[in-house]
């Protein structure tokens, strides 16, 4: 078949191509000639579709049925003739493009598309695979910072550990030493501890510290080898009465006691009087002084009630009968009241009295 | 418009007054009834021409001059396009007959156009110079209404008339007279406005 049909258009198109060409039953010739006898509208509808039935066989668009119909009826005559002749000249003059049917760009490039396609798909997935590996590297990175952190704490746990056992083992008393280094008489005093700052995880800075430096005061017994009795140390021995000053004055004591011995010392009215170190300034408004023997046995138990200064860090109970410490090793409590009433330990130190003859 | 006589038994002759009453009919005003006249004469040639009369123009005029004589004899049409239309079938079919008759003597034979005939290098010169007299804007219109086939056609035809604000019905008549306005200037051209 040469050309196309232009019989492929809406139903009433096809009916009146088919009427001008002779094709029609006698049903459509008798609608389709109603129609235009009764309609002008119609009628103008049908000159149309002569003219371009004459512009299709023209530019040999008909099919071989078609256009034989069409010459048999239309060029019978010189004035259809004419209009063929006419409707030629007019496509050529009115330039009639090339008419190519342009299938949709996904038909003619299937191959292009598929390939455009996967380039995306491609794209998309390493987009994201990038993504993730920048948010895995990040995850990681906070891991090992925090783990770092952590071991940091854990080492820095650890020396403090170490550095406290080593200060213990190596602390010298330091309360109720004499004021002669080579006095062979030693005065307990509280073990020094380091002052830590409690450390926490990040992720439990609401969380206790799990070392409390504050209500505990944690010690290391020492005993004191001996008192500083030696009779050619007054000043020393006078620190031992009562409110004695460490230059010898007593304050409401008997005032020729600088002239006592030891060995002529009325012991029965000899007092001790114990200062205790403390490791930070004092807490309590409270404290309690108890004196122990070393089996145990409660010797005397002293609680007073002192305004404390601000910052001071030395405890000085009211003096002890001299009498009521026979020779021994002792061993003093140091407790504190609490706000609730309850007294906790504060310190623990240890002496040892020895009695010269 | 031709006073022919029709070929019925009884003599009868069309006259100005019989033409005059006729034209009453279509309208009062004459100018409008003279326009409604040629409508129904271009539709009846049509008519004829569709459905393959060798004399489309005889046919119709032969149809027209019936019914006037009807009117003239006292019927009463009340449907004129209906009457018009019964009275050209059966023009059309004696006209059929005479048709077959003369077929059967003569040599049937179709004149075929040769595809590029010599003398149509003078039509396009012609239709060139025919378009040249219309404005720029009917020149660009007609072309782009005829410029087109399939179904690219009938979009177009559709845009233009969004464009030029008329109805695709207002427009195909525009078109259709300037096409005709053109053929003829084209034919005056070639000097055979006698055709």
């Amino acid at each position: 078949m040469k050309g196309r049909s232009v019989l492929g258009r809406s139903q009433a198109e096809t009916e009146r191509v088919r009427y001008l060409l002779g094709l029609a039953s006698p049903a459509e010739r008798e609608h389709v000639e109603s129609e235009y006898f009764h309609d002008a509208d119609a009628f103008q509808r049908m000159l149309s579709a002569e003219d371009d039935l004459v512009d299709a066989y023209a530019r040999g668009e008909l099919s071989d049925e078609e256009r034989q119909r069409f010459e048999k009826r239309f060029l019978k005559s010189s004035q259809g003739k004419d209009r063929v002749r006419f409707s030629r000249a007019f496509a050529g003059a009115v330039v009639a493009p090339v008419h190519t049917v342009v299938p949709p760009f996904y038909l003619r490039h299937p191959v292009r598309i598929a390939a455009v396609a996967a380039v995306v798909v491609i794209a998309v997935v390493l987009s994201w695979l990038v993504i993730e590996r920048r948010r895995m590297s990040n995850e990681l990175r906070e891991l090992r910072a925090v783990h770092e952190q952590l071991h940091n704490e854990t080492e820095a746990l650890r020396r403090d550990a170490e550095r406290m056992h080593i200060a213990e083992i190596q602390s010298p008393p330091n309360s109720l030493q004499p004021a002669n280094p080579t006095s062979r008489k030693t005065v307990p005093s509280q073990r020094p501890r380091p002052k830590r700052t409690p450390i926490t995880p990040p992720q439990q800075q609401e969380q206790k510290p799990f070392v409390n430096t504050e209500d505990v005061n944690t010690f290391v017994s020492r005993k004191i080898v001996d008192l500083p009795l030696d009779i050619s140390k007054i000043p020393s021995l006078l620190t031992l009465q009562t409110a004695s000053t460490p230059e010898g004055y007593v304050a409401g004591g008997r005032a020729d006691q600088s002239n006592v011995t030891l060995d002529g010392v009325d012991i029965n009215e000899a007092a001790v009087a114990l200062h205790m170190a403390l490791n930070s300034p004092v807490k309590y408004s409270d404290y309690r002084v108890s004196i122990e023997t070393a089996e145990g046995r409660q010797v005397t138990s002293v609680g007073w009630i002192e305004p404390p200064k601000r910052n001071q860090t030395r405890i000085s109970p009211p003096p002890i009968k001299a009498t009521d410490l026979p020779a021994g090793d002792y061993r003093v409590r140091l407790t504190g009241k609490d706000a609730d009433g309850s007294f906790v330990q504060v310190a623990e130190y240890s002496f040892k009295v020895v009695v010269k003859k | 418009m031709s006073f022919a006589k029709t070929s019925s038994r009884r003599e009868w002759a069309l006259t100005q007054e019989v033409f005059d009453r006729f034209l009453a009919i279509l309208d009062i005003d004459r100018e409008k009834a003279g326009e409604k006249y040629e409508f129904i004469r271009l539709r009846l040639l049509k008519y004829f021409q569709w459905c393959g009369s060798d004399q489309p123009d005889i046919d119709a005029d032969e149809t027209l001059n019936r019914v006037m004589r009807r009117i003239d004899e006292g019927e009463n049409v009340y449907n004129l396009d209906g009457y018009i239309q019964g009275v050209a079938r059966l023009v059309q079919k004696e006209s059929l007959k005479l048709r077959n008759r003369k077929q059967e003597l003569d040599v049937d034979q179709v004149v075929e156009l040769a595809p590029a005939e010599p003398e149509e290098v003078e039509w396009r010169e012609c239709l060139e110079r025919c378009l040249g007299y219309l404005s720029d804007e009917e020149r660009e219109i007609i072309t782009e209404y005829y410029k087109y086939e399939g179904i690219e056609k009938i979009n177009c035809r559709k845009r233009l008339a969004v464009r030029l604000g008329v109805s695709l019905n207002s427009l195909r008549v525009r078109m259709y007279r300037q096409r005709a306005n053109l053929e003829a200037c084209v034919q005056e051209c070639l000097g055979r406005e006698d055709l």
